[in-house]
């Protein structure tokens, strides 16, 4: 069987490699000139990544190599800082009061987190009213094993908002800034959001080992794994249309004209604009594209790239030069800097979220919205680097003189240069009405489409996430079984 | 003391607590020949539902100013209709604008369109469609308020039973509609009215409906399942989900009250109980504040579950998971009231006249920005300085709250956070710059306001809590969010009026079904503890 995937980003490659080692002729198109999308440059959180999908395509063969995450750190003005360790125990020495809670915390996400990985690593759950009611069921029998205390805890936490949550567990503002911080990725929430709890587990769920050598040393690895089991990797081949005839996809056409027959096409970029913008509307069930339409993914990401002439060493910790640093220093922080988002305006204080190499910086920034009144300008692009350093000098004095600004990308960059719509990194918001079964809709949330031939599995399909691989593994199984 | 309430013939209940919905418990317990007694820290019966003449010849309803669910079904079983009960439907919705006629919505669909298609075409096509789908899942949530919650995480036979009817109904709505119900539960208001709706006109007003009584703003995730309550009321016959009671609010725990004689009940106000006293880790009735004991053979109370388990009880006499349970339950007062006598009716500068559209309430909602900024504000620990604001006059629909030709007006206001910012000073400090605020704020819809102003009352959230006995003042005795709801409402496991202490028992809006002037809480308090033998 040949198979066609649209889109080359890590969800791409993984579903590609996957198909081709289960003996299906698979071309991948990628539109930009270089794979592995927000794995390639943008993202730089790789603890997401499933390990049994890097063992199911041999990716160690390719170079691929886990390690357990760096610690993260969080300077303030006043004290010492936070290095928080992922591992309670070494955690432990840092938190002070907290470590007793911390411990507690992480003994409780180790109780309920393996029910909601096992969700993850399986395709979601069919709940539509003529769906069998039977796996149903056993799913919620497995949820119900976890025992009645946490599964109350669950369903407790989960709709209320993570400042709330962390509150009830700790003091310290940079351990409760640190936690949150992570559970607003891919969301259009604040840390007073209610439901913000709920993609704190989501996060503490996918999230184990990194990969060494960060997101790109992933996609050396999937490209490897791709042209060894024969993958016809294309890049610069940008499809705009995918051909459908009587319901049945049959193929794809590329930009320039070019088109290429398939039994089956995987459409692993963003789910709205396969459905809306690939798909002649007149194939389309109206259901499907109202669906498509009211989804959200309102961009909010940007980043700013430094080159340092020495490490980033933060006041309050001299010499500890962390790997992996954010920004802020009380939830309250992030929640202002989202109530800009709220109001598309830029915010006044950055969080950010700091990751140094030898000699550079990446700074991600989570808090400006590609809806932004007035549009962004080169004003406002260089608006966002003085803000950046601005955000950094109090910790990180001698900033101005070490580092220089060597790009700057705005949501509405990142939307271009990474062809993403919404420059949303997830093809759609993180949200209780947007995960799962819901995502991106009910009845697109299994990969399958209302054209046959047609599926998905992108980040915008269940389970979503950042570099994780599952919703392309778990695509590929379903495309592949059939 | 009586010969009922001593040790040796005490009591079948005694209600903590004269708001409506312990009314409404000593009602049903007294129709089932029970022996109850309600004890009343007040002067006067009805809580938080209470009419009060604060300046002579003005009646105001202090602090809860419409009714929206009251059970058709309680109305009937306590005969609420021949005990005075007269509640008058609120005729329109009028979202006034500074520089606009603004929107009324009108319980007509014709007169609704013309209004609505000024604003858009769209939205006009799409309101009356808007309508049925909520009906449809109203009509699958309806069934929800009026009997226990169904606990998902139990395995008892029945509970289970009563689960997977749920389960049957819910996937009886067909995919569509349960596709629409989890994303209105889930959603914020406004992002929830955007699939159907553009004008941010139309869908400020409507985003409303999910922030009152609550700490959370139009854009906050789990806003807009309150969407529901509105098509609720709609489905009950009337025309319109708000109605006035003629009387203010005070008139509807009346009725309640005078039911409850009639059963046979007994009274007492200006009773404040100190403690719920408990032997052998059992309520055996209650200890009053002047140091009386009164016995009886169950305890329920109307009061809210903080006050209820963290004062009455103590949280040295509750499991100590329940009392952390409780101290992380969010009450978080985040309303205000404000009740003025006007020599004048004030008249809209952009709609003026006594006409129909000021016969209903008057939402100041102008935008979702405004809603989310007054949010914003709150959430720092101020009260807002540009405030949503829900306005009703009561003189207009019942001429006797008010001397004639003067009249009252009831302004409903958030947000006023109870916790203010620290180093901000207390309540006290800043009830009479809310008070102006929201003076100020109307003013500018309503010129002629300040000159007419006979009389002011501002009630912060802390000045509920002084004067109602409500914890941190909020209307609905703890936040309606999706985790304090249902089967978690107040503590999961503790949904169905039972409580940790045998022989105690909450009926308050702190229960399933929730807040609001409805009466479920205390009616179904009162049949379980019928049902289990408990009286």
């Amino acid at each position: 069987m040949d198979v066609i995937v649209i889109g080359g980003g890590h969800n791409g490659l993984v579903a590609a490699a996957t198909l081709a080692r289960q003996g299906h002729g698979v071309t991948l198109l990628e539109g930009r000139g270089s794979f592995g999308g927000v794995a390639a440059g943008l993202l730089h959180d790789t603890d997401c990544f499933s390990p049994k999908i890097a063992k199911a395509l041999d990716l160690a063969a390719h170079g691929l190599e886990f390690a357990d995450p760096a610690p993260f750190f969080v300077p303030s003005r006043e004290g010492s800082g936070l290095l928080l360790h992922r591992d309670p125990v070494l955690a432990a020495e840092e938190l002070g009061t907290d470590a007793e809670a911390y411990i507690g915390w992480r003994a409780f996400l180790k109780r309920v987190l393996p029910f909601a990985a096992s969700q993850l690593d399986s395709v979601a759950p069919d709940i539509s009213t003529r769906g069998p009611l039977l796996p149903l069921m056993r799913r919620g029998l497995a949820f119900r094993r976890m025992g009645k205390t946490d599964i109350h805890e669950c369903l407790r936490i989960g709709p209320a908002c993570v400042d709330d949550t962390l509150s009830e567990h700790f003091q310290s503002p940079l351990l409760r800034a640190a936690l949150s911080a992570r559970a607003l990725h891919g969301t259009w929430m604040g840390p007073r959001s209610p439901s913000s709890t709920a993609t704190l587990l989501l996060g503490e769920a996918q999230s184990g080992q990194e990969i060494v050598g960060g997101a790109s040393s992933l996609v050396t690895a999937l490209v490897a794994a791709c042209e060894s089991s024969g993958v016809e990797l294309r890049s610069s081949s940008r499809v705009s249309r995918i051909q459908v005839s009587q319901g049945q996809a049959k193929g794809v056409t590329i930009e320039g004209g070019e088109s290429l027959f398939a039994d089956r096409v995987l459409s692993c970029i963003g789910p709205r604009r396969t459905l809306l913008e690939l798909v002649e509307p007149e194939h389309l069930p109206i259901r499907e594209t109202g669906q498509m339409a009211n989804l959200r993914l309102r961009g909010t990401l940007a980043r700013v790239s430094l080159r340092l002439a020495e490490p980033i060493d933060y006041a309050c910790r001299p010499g500890l030069r962390p790997k992996r640093s954010l920004v802020a220093e009380h939830p309250l922080d992030l929640e202002r800097a989202f109530d800009h988002v709220k109001h598309r305006r830029m915010p006044t204080q950055l969080p950010l979220d700091i990751h140094q190499t030898d000699g550079e910086a990446s700074i991600l920034i989570r808090c400006a919205t590609i809806e932004l009144q007035g549009g962004w300008s080169d004003e406002r692009r260089q608006e966002l680097g003085d803000l950046t350093l601005a955000a950094l000098e109090p910790h990180v004095p001698n900033i101005r003189g070490i580092a220089r600004i060597t790009s700057i990308l705005t949501p509405a960059d990142i939307a271009e240069e990474f062809d993403l719509e919404g420059g949303h990194e997830m093809h759609g918001e993180l949200s209780l009405d947007q995960l799962g079964p819901m995502r991106p809709s009910m009845t697109l949330a299994r990969h399958t489409t209302p054209i046959d031939g047609l599926y998905l599995g992108s980040a915008g399909i269940h389970p979503g996430g950042a570099i994780s691989g599952r919703p392309g593994w778990q695509a590929a199984q379903v495309v592949g079984s059939l | 003391m009586s010969a009922k309430g001593s040790e040796s013939n005490p009591y079948d209940a005694i209600v903590v607590g004269g708001g409506h919905n312990g009314l409404t418990a000593a009602a049903y317990l007294a129709r089932s020949g029970r022996k109850v007694l309600v004890l009343e820290r007040r002067h006067l019966v009805g809580g938080a539902a209470v009419t009060e003449e604060l300046y002579p010849g003005f009646k105001y309803s202090v602090c809860s100013y419409v009714v929206s669910l009251l059970r058709p079904w309680i109305i009937r079983d306590l005969n609420l209709s021949r005990h005075g009960l007269r509640i008058v439907p609120l005729e329109c919705s009028y979202t006034p604008q500074l520089d606009s006629p603004g929107l009324c919505r009108w319980p007509d669909p014709d007169q609704n369109r013309q209004e609505i298609r000024r604003l858009s075409r769209r939205d006009a096509d799409n309101y009356p469609e808007f309508g049925k789908l909520m009906g449809k899942l109203a009509r699958f949530a309806k069934p929800f308020i009026d009997e226990l919650a169904p606990d998902p995480t139990s395995l008892r036979p029945g509970d289970l039973w009563q689960f997977k009817r749920a389960a049957d109904r819910f996937r009886a709505l067909g995919d569509d509609l349960v596709a629409l119900q989890l994303k209105l539960t889930t959603m914020g208001g406004v992002d929830f009215l955007r699939e159907f709706f553009e004008s941010d006109q139309l869908i400020a007003p409507m985003s409303c409906s999910g922030i009152i009584g609550t700490m959370l703003g139009v854009n906050s995730p789990g806003t807009a399942y309150v969407l529901l309550h509105h098509y609720m009321g709609e489905i009950d016959g009337s025309s319109r989900a708000w109605g006035f009671p003629i009387g203010g609010t005070g008139a509807v725990s009346d009725a309640i009250a005078a039911s409850a004689l009639e059963f046979g009940a007994e009274i007492r106000c200006s009773a404040p109980i100190a403690n719920i006293r408990l032997k052998n880790g059992r309520a055996t009735g209650v200890i009053l504040q002047n140091g009386d004991e009164i016995a009886a053979r169950s305890v329920v109370s109307g009061c809210d579950p903080s006050l209820t388990f963290l004062r009455f009880v103590g949280k040295e006499n509750l499991p100590a998971d329940f009392a952390a349970s409780l101290e992380n339950y969010k009450n978080r007062g985040s309303s205000g009231k404000v009740n003025l006598a006007l020599d004048r009716f004030p008249e809209f500068i952009q709609r003026p006249g006594i006409g129909p559209h000021v016969r209903g309430d008057v939402a100041i909602a102008p935008s979702t920005e405004y809603l989310e900024t007054a949010y914003d504000e709150a959430k720092y620990g101020a009260f807002s300085r540009r405030p949503f604001i829900n306005v009703v006059f009561p003189s207009l629909l019942d001429p006797g709250m008010a001397p004639p030709g003067k009249h009252v007006m009831s302004c409903f206001v958030q947000y006023a956070p109870y916790d203010l910012a620290s180093g901000a000073g207390s309540w006290p400090d800043h009830r009479e710059a809310f008070g102006d605020a929201v003076v100020d704020t109307l003013a500018e819809y309503m010129p002629t306001l300040k000159g007419d102003i006979l009389h002011r009352q501002v009630l912060s959230p802390w000045d509920i809590e002084q004067e109602i006995g409500i914890t941190e003042g909020n209307i609905f005795h703890g936040e309606l969010g999706l985790e304090q709801l249902l089967f978690q409402r107040p503590v999961a496991g503790w949904a169905r009026y039972r409580t940790p202490i045998p022989g105690l028992w909450l009926g308050s809006s702190g229960a399933h079904p929730g807040g609001g002037i409805m009466a479920s809480p205390g009616a179904l308090a009162a049949k379980e503890m019928l049902r289990a033998g408990a009286v």
